[in-house]
């Protein structure tokens, strides 16, 4: 796998990273939305629901043909521990967040049910700050690596000048 | 047919082995979120140390001026061995609750060493095809 390839890894979790600050930016500007325009089975309006994004280690290109080589330790030396290069992070899926939601007791409020409660988002503000910083992080140092891999070609570049 | 310096030989495989490592710090990387994921790691210096050291005909033998000096190394420089970078899945057991074992702080410090071998193995290379061309041009 040469540097282009890795580029193309960097640029996944880039990607990656940037759709958890999509989900996450969108879980806090609804964390106080009683109604999502969907209703339970009494009708009553169902609030937003957290939604969470669900990551996986992108499959490396002949995948089959190196998983083989492992097999029949074909790939001289050691055949145990040989792994192929990743190609990186994709998202799986964008998962809701099945935990309960929040009760508040609230007689006031429009959507307040017979006992004169509220249901809240299942959206913990302190939790989705913690993860921003994360997905924050992480997105920095994919931009990192991908340029560093930029100066490299460009020194390779150079051999012979 | 030119023949290049067998240094360059030495050179071109710490490129392709530095290359190869950076990929795989990228993908170590990328995937610092991604649940369960195990960390790899590029093997070449224990590699490169293996083939000098052993081999037949290959690495730096000691030289013994007495019949009682204990020989050390089997003997004069052979060919460049060749010698393919292994890519390994490092399964540390201290992993986070996801079971994610990538330390981020150690994947780029790495990948800045990466960088800057990888800069001094161009540097070099260059500077084996300066000699060659100093030796062309003759003095100036």
């Amino acid at each position: 796998m040469g540097l282009f390839d890795s580029m193309l890894t960097s640029a996944s979790g880039l990607t990656a990273e940037r759709l958890r600050m999509d989900l996450i930016a969108n879980n806090l500007a609804n964390a106080n939305t009683t109604q999502s325009g969907r209703v339970d089975q009494n009708g009553r309006p169902l609030p937003y629901q957290r939604r969470v994004a669900v990551l996986a280690e992108r499959e490396p290109a002949d995948f089959q043909a190196a998983f083989q080589a492992v097999l029949n330790g074909s790939a001289g030396g050691t055949a145990a521990g040989r792994a192929p290069i990743g190609r990186g992070v994709r998202v799986v899926e964008i998962a809701a967040d099945n935990r309960p939601f929040k009760l508040k007791y609230d007689p006031t409020h429009p959507d307040a049910d017979e006992a004169g409660y509220v249901r809240l988002p299942n959206v913990d503000v302190v939790t989705e700050m913690v993860d921003l910083i994360s997905a924050s992080r992480a997105y920095e140092a994919n931009v990192t690596a991908l340029n560093a891999a930029k100066s490299m070609a460009m020194r390779a570049l150079e051999i012979g000048r | 047919m030119v023949r290049f310096p067998p240094a360059v030989d030495f050179l071109e495989q710490g490129l392709a082995a530095s290359s190869a490592r950076h990929a795989t710090l990228a993908n170590n990387v990328a995937n610092v979120n991604t649940p369960g994921f195990k960390r790899s790691y590029v093997e070449f210096e224990t590699l490169l140390q293996d083939a000098l050291s052993a081999g037949a005909g290959n690495g730096l033998a000691g030289r013994t001026t007495d019949p009682r000096h204990i020989p050390i190394g089997t003997g004069s420089h052979g060919a460049v061995p060749r010698i393919a970078p292994i890519v390994r899945e490092a399964q540390d057991r201290e992993a986070r609750m996801d079971g994610n074992n990538v330390n981020m702080e150690v994947e780029m410090a790495n990948l800045a060493t990466n960088q800057l071998w990888y800069g001094a193995l161009t540097r070099q290379i260059s500077d084996q095809f300066a000699r060659l061309r100093l030796a062309i041009d003759g003095r100036r």
